[in-house]
């Protein structure tokens, strides 16, 4: 009796044992270990998927590619103009359609050796191969297949455009056009982007990546710039939930937050951390044209008249969104940005009108639509805000249908939608990075809309010499577009940033560019 | 016990194979790829890297390339959302902050569960008793996100006692390991308190107690020892889930976990992220019931293992 109790009570305590060591083990293992303190942290919204400049596309990965890489131009966050990066100075043929980038002589990799204008003429054919899989290819457009790039020394590369892109330059300064190791690349594959084989060339280079916590990055000690980089090593957290990212901010762990919950932004009105800017992208609608009633551009136009733009931008959006009629914001088109008014009697008049001339009066016989849009809280705001006014002056029954990104994405890219919201973001500072994307071909047009007169203005654009002319040429391609489009744009985006009291240097900009190395801190 | 975990072994590769070929099916069924961005990929990219992740092949040449790689080799190959980093070493880097966090909301539960049902039980139908029980019903009810919300207030926020989020140092773990072990704290109690009733009300007990054994022995010795039963049952699947994460406490407290895998990687389509992600899951709540099977022999050499 008492053997078999011994035993019993040895197979209780083994039993224990396997119940709580599995978790001791896990403690013991996991539990999260120190670093030491970073001097900026700021907070990215999402991982970063890659740091090879080639394959980056998120904002989070452009961010941090962004800190690891120089291309052959920098854009000033102040001016927004591009400066010299890789590239200390840099000449334009008289046909404006050749450059010739002279490079420093000290430009060097994070590893030390040399970079050389070869390395470009290398990176941009691997940007262009297919098989690299970049998702910002089409940004090359003006360099072609890449065969009028070469570098006739190591310090000057030649660059001949297929055609006309006066924004050359500024482009250069997007990551995608970032010099990559070529040869690392062959020698360690895909991993050559991980920590420990990482190689770049711009103010930072790569320490540590902790996967969906942070990375970690330290002045690049061989970078031409070194001597004006304040900030030895930065922090770039993610934090996904835009409520945890503002408690990290409010209790000081972190010096700049720049997704901030909708209702955070109201309370916040008026601090000195809150800064609130314009940005370059517009918020649209796009019609899908391949459905029978927004085929007929009458009811496109009719449905753009009834939008309430003053009223969504002051009481529904919160970044500080401008009411807009136009795609191209206005400061792409050489203008400063005038409010339009914000609510016409007569757009309201003209959009029942343009429906009753469809063949709609007062929305009868109207078939219900569906406004698509991805299932977001502060989405639905606008899209239900949308249908309401829809209703109200068309008299059209609308049905608002949230969908999960991905679901969305395709719906939208296999046209399965009536009505969509949207946007989009300026990628360099011309009126074409918003206008390309309605053209025939466009992987973004994504409404079945073709119009080749369109096309060929901006085909007859690329052509011209002249700055003005090209520019009232593009004027005359986005009011075309306007009148005759599958899209309504809505508002010119706004974009909200918390920064720290102590941090310096930090500049709020339409591109809503801000370089690490520009950036510094004062003790408290 | 040797014909017994060969058979557990056996169901458990079985489980295995069920759980990933469903997952491999059901998630190419959703609408929407992995490479359906904001901005649209080109034709001719979108394909390169479809074919680089082997999406170009059949269906059935794809399931079965990617079953042998995960089950003859144990390689659940690349992610597709984190470039260049395998579906391996993603678990091996986040699986063991998620199983610190749930050790660590374990030992709250069992810590605060256990002598809280004692308690209770020993109370039985007094006052103290239906106290006890509003509070375990209140621990339970209280959503994971209003208990996080609560804690973060008033002791990230007020007091200033502990961070509010990130995962530094061990004081980053008392909330959320607060956030995730209260409410399992309540349900463990109200498992001890059934457990111990039951046991008080059975023979051996009043055996005990007609013995003349002091009653704190008859309690801890018998009806403790009797009564955990119900909660041991109860520990293999509350230790799987706990210690693979919490999606909503790993975001409150942006911890760094596998948690919220298993919603992103459905979100973002990352195929093999999520097979991964959810054979990781089955094959630990599978292990665990069998040792809780093994547990249970030991605590009552009655309860047979089959």
């Amino acid at each position: 009796m008492a053997m078999a109790g011994a035993r019993s009570t040895r197979r209780a305590f083994a039993a224990a044992a396997l119940l709580l060591g599995l978790p001791v083990l896990g403690f013991v293992y996991g539990r999260p270990g120190r670093l030491p303190p970073a001097d900026f942290r700021f907070v990215l919204p999402k991982d970063v998927a890659t740091l090879d400049p080639h394959q980056a596309s998120s904002f989070a990965d452009g961010m941090m590619v962004g800190a690891l890489f120089e291309g052959l131009c920098r854009i000033d966050p102040d001016t927004l103009a591009p400066i010299p990066g890789v590239a200390e100075r840099w000449d334009v043929d008289a046909d404006g359609l050749g450059y010739t980038f002279h490079l420093r002589p000290a430009a060097t990799w994070s590893d030390g050796t040399p970079l050389v204008a070869n390395d470009f003429v290398r990176s941009w054919a691997r940007a262009l191969a297919p098989a690299t899989g970049c998702p910002n290819r089409g940004l090359f457009r003006p360099i072609g297949d890449g065969s009028g790039v070469s570098a006739p020394n190591e310090r000057t590369l030649r660059v001949r455009l297929v055609e006309r892109a006066p924004w050359f330059p500024a482009l250069t300064a997007h990551f995608a056009f970032s010099p990559v190791p070529v040869d690392r690349i062959a020698t360690h594959g895909d991993a050559w982007s991980l920590p420990g084989t990482h190689v770049g060339n711009g103010p930072y280079r790569l320490e540590l990546r902790r996967l969906r916590d942070r990375i970690r990055i330290a002045k690049n000690p061989h970078w031409h710039g070194k001597d004006g980089v304040a900030l030895d090593v930065v922090d770039a957290y993610t934090v996904g939930q835009a409520s945890t990212a503002l408690n990290l901010f409010l209790t000081g762990q972190v010096d700049w937050v720049n997704r901030i919950p909708p209702l955070a932004i109201t309370a916040l009105e008026g601090e000195p951390e809150l800064s609130k800017h314009p940005f370059l992208a517009t918020n649209i609608l796009r019609f899908n044209v391949t459905r029978d009633v927004f085929a007929d551009g009458r009811v496109r136009r009719a449905f753009d008249r009834a939008v309430d733009r003053g009223t969504l931008c002051a009481r529904v959006y919160r970044e500080g969104e401008r009411p807009t009629r136009s795609f191209v914001p206005a400061e792409l088109r050489g203008e400063s940005s005038a409010p339009i008014e914000a609510r016409s009697e007569t757009e309201t008049r003209e959009a029942r009108s343009l429906l009753a001339e469809a063949g709609f009066p007062e929305g009868r016989g109207f078939p219900e639509v569906e406004l698509l849009f991805t299932a977001d809280e502060s989405v639905r705001r606008v899209a239900e805000a949308m249908a309401d006014r829809w209703r109200e002056v068309l008299g059209v029954k609308v049905r608002i249908q949230p969908q999960e990104s991905k679901v969305f994405l395709d719906s939208m890219r296999s046209l399965r939608y009536d009505v969509c919201l949207g946007s989009w973001t300026a990628d360099f500072l011309d009126p074409t990075t918003f206008l390309d994307v309605f053209r025939a071909d466009s992987s973004n047009n994504r409404t079945g809309w073709k119009d080749p007169a369109y096309d060929a203005m901006l085909d007859d654009a690329a052509k011209l010499v002249d700055p003005a002319e090209r520019l009232a040429l593009l004027v005359r391609a986005e009011r075309h577009l306007l009148d005759h489009g599958p899209f309504a744009p809505v508002a010119h985006r706004g974009q909200a940033n918390l920064v720290a009291p102590r941090v310096r240097g930090f500049t709020a900009n339409a591109l809503d560019l801000h370089p690490l190395d520009r950036l510094s801190v004062v003790r408290e | 016990m040797i014909p017994y975990l060969l058979r557990k072994l056996a169901t458990i590769a079985l489980l295995l194979v069920a759980v990933f070929t469903a997952s491999f099916f059901l998630i190419r069924l959703a609408p929407g790829g992995p490479f359906d961005e904001d901005r649209q990929l080109q034709p001719e990219i979108r394909r390169a890297i479809e074919s680089k992740f082997r999406l170009d092949q059949p269906l059935g040449t794809q399931y079965r390339e990617y079953f042998t790689d995960v089950f003859v080799r144990g390689d659940l190959r690349p992610s597709f959302s984190y470039r260049n980093t395998s579906v391996n070493q993603i678990i091996a880097e986040t699986f063991p902050r998620s199983a610190a966090l749930g050790s660590a909301a374990l030992f709250v539960a069992l810590l605060l569960g256990i002598p809280a049902g004692v308690f209770a039980a020993a109370r039985r139908g007094r006052a103290a008793d239906a106290a006890m029980a509003a509070v375990f019903a209140l621990g339970l009810a209280v959503p994971n996100f209003v208990l996080a919300t609560v804690l973060v207030l008033v002791f990230g926020f007020w007091l200033g006692w502990f961070p509010v989020a990130g995962f530094d140092s061990l004081a980053h773990l008392v909330l959320p390991a607060l956030a995730l072990g209260i409410p399992l704290a309540a349900g463990a109690a109200r498992l001890v308190r059934a457990g111990m009733l039951d046991a008080m009300d059975s023979a051996f007990v009043r055996t005990a107690t007609a013995k003349g054994l002091p009653r704190r022995r008859v309690l801890l010795g018998h009806a403790l020892r009797a009564g955990l039963t119900p909660l041991v049952t109860w520990l293999g699947p509350a230790t799987a889930a706990v210690l693979t994460g919490s999606l909503v406490v790993e975001q409150i407290f942006a911890i760094p976990g596998m948690g919220s895998f298993f919603v992103t990687s459905v979100q973002n389509r990352d195929y093999t992220l999520a097979s991964g992600v959810l054979l990781l899951y089955f094959g630990l709540v599978a292990v665990l019931n069998a040792a809780i099977d093994v547990a249970l022999h030991g605590l009552d050499p009655r309860v047979e293992l089959r």
